[in-house]
């Protein structure tokens, strides 16, 4: 064997064991302790692992090619070929860490048997959500991980998409609810709601559907609000399911800055916030009539009065603005195929939500509404429904309410324990 | 003699029956011991105590009881059965992994120990007659380990502190009534020996874990009777017997020996025992018989226990090994002859056979004929392949080459096990007389051929012989793990239906109807049509429901798990053959040859609430318990409404629906629950308190018209003090449903009925049965107090 031959083996012989040994390393059990893992639900534990599993053994097995071919290399030729496969695999392996660390964050945030009982709740409020529209179409419903972070807004990583390590696909819905939303989690439901339209395949006919619904609109206008279908889908899966919580929730996220509240950025899925909360009022007018949204509709305009923002921007808030009971029609209210036929409003009454409504169930409930657990899982949805309207209406019991929804919540998720 | 050929299309050959026809009665098989626990309540035509020491002893027996007890002594068992399994798979070492096991529960019975020397040091010095209820109630809540338990400990030992102020307060309330002999010696040495019987008794918990039959309790029945009666017990548990023999009856003729006792204890007989032990300790007289007693459970310990099922499952492969290896002609009774032996010891009734070798040696001839079509080399790669076109790969993914060569081998042995388990059963004069035997025999042979192989016969044969197939799903039986001890079989295809309310309604499930399980455990809507996919399964000797759910899958419980009986197989699957008709539906104690089934229901799966543990754990579905106590002179009926039923009772309370409609719906709740619990059908839910007998199964020996009149008089005190307790106090079943524990307890009591001291005196073995009918129908309306309960009580 020649010099060169030698010298390049040698080099790339320590390569090769540094990965395969570094492969060898990967293990689930030291992404997330085993505490974090079992404050899992056990279904959704054992569906992650066995993804991770499959991920890591993926990149074992391309390991053990790199070793094979290194035993076998006998030409220069050869070993180039082996460095072309070495470079894939440092790329193979890098992806795969990628996904391993997402999910190891996502696992830990399970911090305290406190945290991992209001996430255990989110995962079942925002799997119950899904499946309650889901199961009428005859899809299945696909198992939830939500996990806390930071910042302003939550965010999904949809199942069934294909992860960072290029290789299956994403076993779980990962949610970020963030902390400040903790305990008024109808964020949740819109994450849901894209999910939900991923898997249906709603998005570019609900977008079809406002483009040929507003097509007698200014120019423009149509185009803008198909573009934004995305995230009106969500928006309106997350109405149907908490109704006005899920309006006054969202103001109180997007009302910052007024330059944040006008901007509008093409290419931007999310509408102007200015248009999206007055969309949200309108959508509870269209269904419930007269009520405390009309108020908060008006203060938003007077806080953001649309000459805040440029020309081009206020005319199409203009524009919009007297278009919006259609495109809560068109959206809610419009038979779809992807929802073989029927309307959201058929899959998901957003009258089941409604004040009235809300307050005739507890009403009826009483206490066990809070304290039973059929109750709380038979209508955990409702409850969140219920306690973010009351945060919204009366803000000066907001503490004494979302302590009831915590309580509830940490009994969903099965972490406080039955007298 | 002449001879006719045995009609079986499995064989056309000659009789086996010789010209000088043997009579196997001259063999003399041993006495039956059954489980060598016998029912030691019932002792056959005893029924009074003679002094009032032995009715002292009798009451606390029996009110020591605690259902709740049996369920933490069976979590136990089921976990440590778990952990015993892993190390099977694990390591193989069968010593080692019951040396771990038992080092797993050293900590557990450091702990309970430490719980009976935490009482002592309260309440030994203490006099019983000055401690009042609330105290040890208190004192049991309050006490603590010392070190962090295993989770799975925790439960058990809530249950045991609570066995403990029971013994205490039980101790207390004989002193106060001044019966003088009660913890004569004071509480302090009682306390202290009571430790001495905690490693026992949690040894046969292990030893049941780990499949072995613990040795038996004789000794200590034996004591019971000479105390209450002054007479030993029947030798040989003539009470268990009697029982099992009742149960193989009341089954139909297709059924019997199919489905039988399992040998050995259950979780109840451990309590049992341990309830009599600590009453002899309470009630003895000196140092000397306490010593006495706990030098008798000691020795129970070091008894050897008999490893039946470990000796079956290692029997069972050797003898699969056997099958598989057969050169072609070559005889298999030899190897049927060695395999016998091993079944019976698991078999409760299997000690019929025992003891008569030649009726063995025949049955081993002759089965050996009978499977020579399925086995030998040209014969079973034929059945093998069958086997995997009824669908052996959809059931598990384990599936090799050679586990398909071995899997004919497999089935066959089942057969040959079924069958001998179905011959067990024969009655004696039927087992006496080579002539009927043979019959018999090939009847019990090709019903087990039907039950595990594929169809291996021509279509012209079925056409004929239509009961040669138990279905038209013309499936297979699989006996799993393939690769390992075989646990259970399942059914290689499974079955998708759909449930309407009205079939959950009528299938009866272990607890009640399916519809339950349905709408209180799944969460599924009242009213809802579900369409699920049915697995279906078998359990073999010594297998409990949690086994088979460790074995399909990580996610699933025992409590997916429920009988196929007949009516559940017709209403299903439309095949109510592959049903299995049940003398007792007890889930956790089954028997062998019980068909069950479970349903995957998409997106569905089991509801929980957390456990005392913090483990999360399955909803409780709702029930009936009856209490008949003679000694008081009154019936307590606990009726538990599971959460959701809860809810919608207080639901309409809330709504003030009106009493008649509100007692209706209780009336129709009630009605299917009760009925057969008084019948006798599942005696796991009630109590005899009486003199001679506790066991539920007892309620059987009631003609018909005295069960139905039980019923209905119960029912009418029952429905109408509900009626008038929701018209005036409903608020209390509201607060009790707003409480945050699972379900609610009704529980009334209704005192000095009539007729129920006539019913105790027709229960007696040789009891007269006449009038008792008229007896629970006459009378006025008894006095009925009604409590409500947040959560579980069963008494």
């Amino acid at each position: 064997m020649s010099e060169q031959l030698q010298a390049l083996r040698a080099q790339l012989a320590r390569q090769v064991s540094h990965w395969v040994t570094a492969a060898a390393r990967l293990d689930p059990d030291d992404l997330a302790s085993a505490e974090a893992w079992s404050r899992l639900e056990r279904y959704l534990g054992l569906s992650l692992r066995q993804h991770l599993e499959g991920v890591i053994a993926s990149v074992r097995a391309e390991g053990d090619i790199l070793t094979a071919m290194l035993r076998s290399a006998g030409s220069v030729t050869a070993l180039r070929e082996l460095r072309q496969r070495l470079l894939t695999f440092r790329r193979k392996f890098m992806r795969a860490e990628t996904t391993l660390d997402f999910y190891a964050d996502a696992i830990n945030t399970r911090t305290s048997s406190h945290t991992a009982g209001l996430l255990r709740a989110c995962d079942i409020l925002a799997h119950r959500s899904m499946a309650l529209a889901l199961d009428q179409l005859g899809h299945r419903t696909p198992v939830v991980l939500t996990y806390v972070d930071k910042g302003l807004g939550a965010s999904i990583l949809k199942a069934g998409l294909r992860l960072w390590d290029g290789g299956k696909e994403s076993p779980a819905a990962a949610i970020k609810i963030v902390r400040h939303n903790l305990l008024r989690p109808t964020a949740l439901l819109h994450e849901a709601g894209h999910q939900f339209a991923h898997i249906v395949d709603w998005n570019r006919e609900l977008a079809e559907t406002l483009d040929r619904g507003l097509a007698d609109a200014p120019e423009g206008v149509a185009e803008a609000w198909a573009s934004w279908a995305s995230e009106i889908a969500a928006d309106a899966f997350a109405f149907a399911h908490t109704g006005y919580a899920s309006v006054a929730a969202l103001h109180d996220v997007l009302a910052g800055e007024g330059s944040f509240v006008f901007r509008h950025t093409p290419g931007d899925p999310h509408p102007i916030c200015y248009l999206r909360v007055l969309l949200g009022t309108e959508t509870c007018r269209y269904f419930y009539g007269a009520g405390p949204w009309d108020e908060l509709a008006a203060s938003w305009s007077a806080s953001y009065p649309a000459a805040g923002a440029n020309a081009r921007t206020q005319r199409l808030l203009e524009e919009s603005v007297p278009l919006l009971p259609r495109i809560v029609r068109l959206t809610l209210d419009t038979p779809q195929r992807a929802l073989r036929g029927r309307s959201l409003r058929a899959l998901v009454s957003p009258e089941r939500v409604s004040p009235a409504e809300l307050q005739a169930m507890e009403a009826r409930l009483g206490t066990s509404l809070y304290t039973s657990m059929h109750w709380v899982w038979e209508e955990c949805i409702r409850l969140l429904a219920l306690t973010g309207w009351r945060v919204a209406v009366a803000p000066a019991e907001a503490t004494e309410t979302l302590k009831l929804q915590e309580t509830s919540m940490l009994r969903l998720g099965g972490s406080l324990q039955a007298a | 003699m002449a001879q006719g050929n045995v009609a079986t299309p499995f064989l056309e050959m000659p009789s086996f029956v010789s010209e000088e026809i043997e009579s196997f009665a001259a063999e003399t098989p041993p006495r039956t011991i059954g489980s060598p626990f016998i029912s030691v309540y019932e002792l056959d035509g005893q029924s009074e105590y003679t002094d009032p020491e032995r009715e002292t002893y009798a009451s606390f027996v029996q009110d020591l009881y605690d259902e709740e007890f049996d369920e933490a002594l069976y979590e136990l068992m089921i976990g440590a059965r778990g952990l015993h399994e892993e190390q099977l798979v694990s390591s193989g070492a069968g010593a080692d992994g019951e040396r771990l096991l038992r080092q797993h529960f050293s900590q557990l019975v450091r702990e309970a120990e430490a719980a009976v020397s935490a009482f002592e040091r309260e309440f030994g010095s203490r006099d019983p007659g000055s401690l009042a209820e609330s105290e040890v109630d208190a004192f049991a809540d309050r006490y603590a380990p010392a070190s962090a338990l295993e989770p799975e400990f925790e439960e058990f030992l809530g249950k045991w502190k609570k066995k403990l102020a029971g013994v205490v307060k039980k101790a207390a309330g004989f002193v106060k009534k001044g019966v003088k002999f009660a913890a004569k010696l004071g509480l302090g040495p009682v306390l202290n020996k009571i430790k001495a019987l905690v490693k026992p008794m949690l040894e046969k918990v292990l030893q049941m874990a780990i499949g072995r039959l613990p040795e038996a309790v004789r000794p200590a029945a034996q004591q019971l009777a000479a105390r209450l009666f002054g007479t030993p017990a029947p030798e040989g548990g003539e009470g268990a017997a009697a029982a099992d023999s009742s149960s193989a009856e009341a089954a139909p003729a297709a059924d019997a020996g199919a489905v039988q006792a399992s040998a050995g204890p259950d979780v109840t007989d451990v309590q049992q025992e341990l309830d009599q032990q600590l009453a002899n300790l309470f009630l003895a007289s000196d140092e000397v018989e306490m010593e006495l007693e706990v030098a008798r459970a000691r020795g129970d310990e070091r008894q050897a226990s008999v490893p039946a099922y470990a000796d079956l499952d290692r029997a069972r492969e050797h003898f699969i090994d056997e099958l598989q290896n057969l050169s072609e002609g070559e005889d298999a009774a030899p190897h049927i002859q060695n395999f016998i032996p091993a079944i019976l010891p698991a078999l409760k009734l299997g000690m019929k056979l025992i003891g008569r070798p030649k009726v063995v040696g025949f049955l081993a001839n002759l089965l050996g004929k009978v499977i020579g079509k399925l086995i030998g080399p040209e014969a079973a790669p034929a059945l093998s392949r069958a086997i995997v076109d009824a669908g052996l790969k959809l059931l598990t993914l384990e599936v090799a080459p050679q586990d398909e060569q071995r899997v004919a081998a497999s089935s066959v042995a089942a057969t040959v096990e079924e069958t001998a388990r179905r011959i067990s059963a024969l009655p004696d004069y039927v087992l006496d007389n080579q002539e009927l035997l043979e019959g018999f025999a090939l009847e019990a042979f090709e019903q087990a051929a039907a039950a595990n192989l594929p169809p291996v016969l021509s279509e012209a044969v079925y056409r004929e012989r239509p009961d040669l197939l138990e279905s038209r799903s013309r499936t297979a039986w699989v006996m799993l793990p393939l690769r390992r001890r075989k646990r259970y079989k399942k059914c290689a295809r499974t079955f998708r239906v759909r449930i309407t309310p009205h079939m959950a309604e009528e299938i009866e499930s272990f607890e009640g109807p399916l519809a339950d399980y349905l709408s209180d455990q799944l969460g599924i809507e009242e009213g809802a049509e579900v369409e699920a996919e049915v697995h279906l399964y078998e359990t073999l000797p010594g297998t409990l429901l949690p086994d088979i759910a460790r074995e399909e899958a990580e996610t699933m419980k025992a409590g997916q798990l429920h009988p196929l009986t007949r009516k559940a197989a017709g209403l299903l699957l439309g095949e109510p053959r592959m049903g299995r008709m049940l003398p007792e539906l007890n889930r956790r104690n089954v028997g062998v040859g019980v068909r069950l089934y479970s349903l995957a229901i998409p997106g569905k799966r089991i509801l929980t609430v957390p456990g005392a543990d913090g483990k999360p754990r399955s909803r409780r579905l709702g029930g009936v318990r009856v209490a008949l106590d003679a000694t008081r002179d009154e019936i307590r009926v606990c009726i538990f409404l599971s959460e959701v039923k809860a809810q919608r009772l207080a639901l309409r309370l809330r709504r003030q629906s009106h009493p008649g409609s509100l007692a209706a719906a209780f009336q129709k709740y009630l009605a299917p629950r009760l009925a057969p619990v008084l019948h006798g059908a599942r005696p796991e839910r009630v109590r005899l308190i009486h003199a001679g007998m506790t066991s539920g199964a007892a309620l059987r020996r009631l003609p018909a018209d005295a069960a139905t009149a039980l019923s209905a008089r119960l029912s009418e005190a029952l429905v109408t003090a509900f009626a008038e307790f929701a018209k005036t106090q409903s608020q209390r079943i509201v607060a009790a449903s707003e409480d945050t524990a699972d379900g609610i307890t009704i529980r009334f009591t209704i005192a000095r009925p009539a007729g129920l001291q006539q019913l105790f005196k027709a229960l007696q073995p040789n009891g007269h049965t006449a009038g008792v009918a008229d007896a629970l129908l006459r009378g006025s309306r008894p006095d009925v107090r009604i409590e409500v309960v947040p959560g579980y009580q069963s008494e």
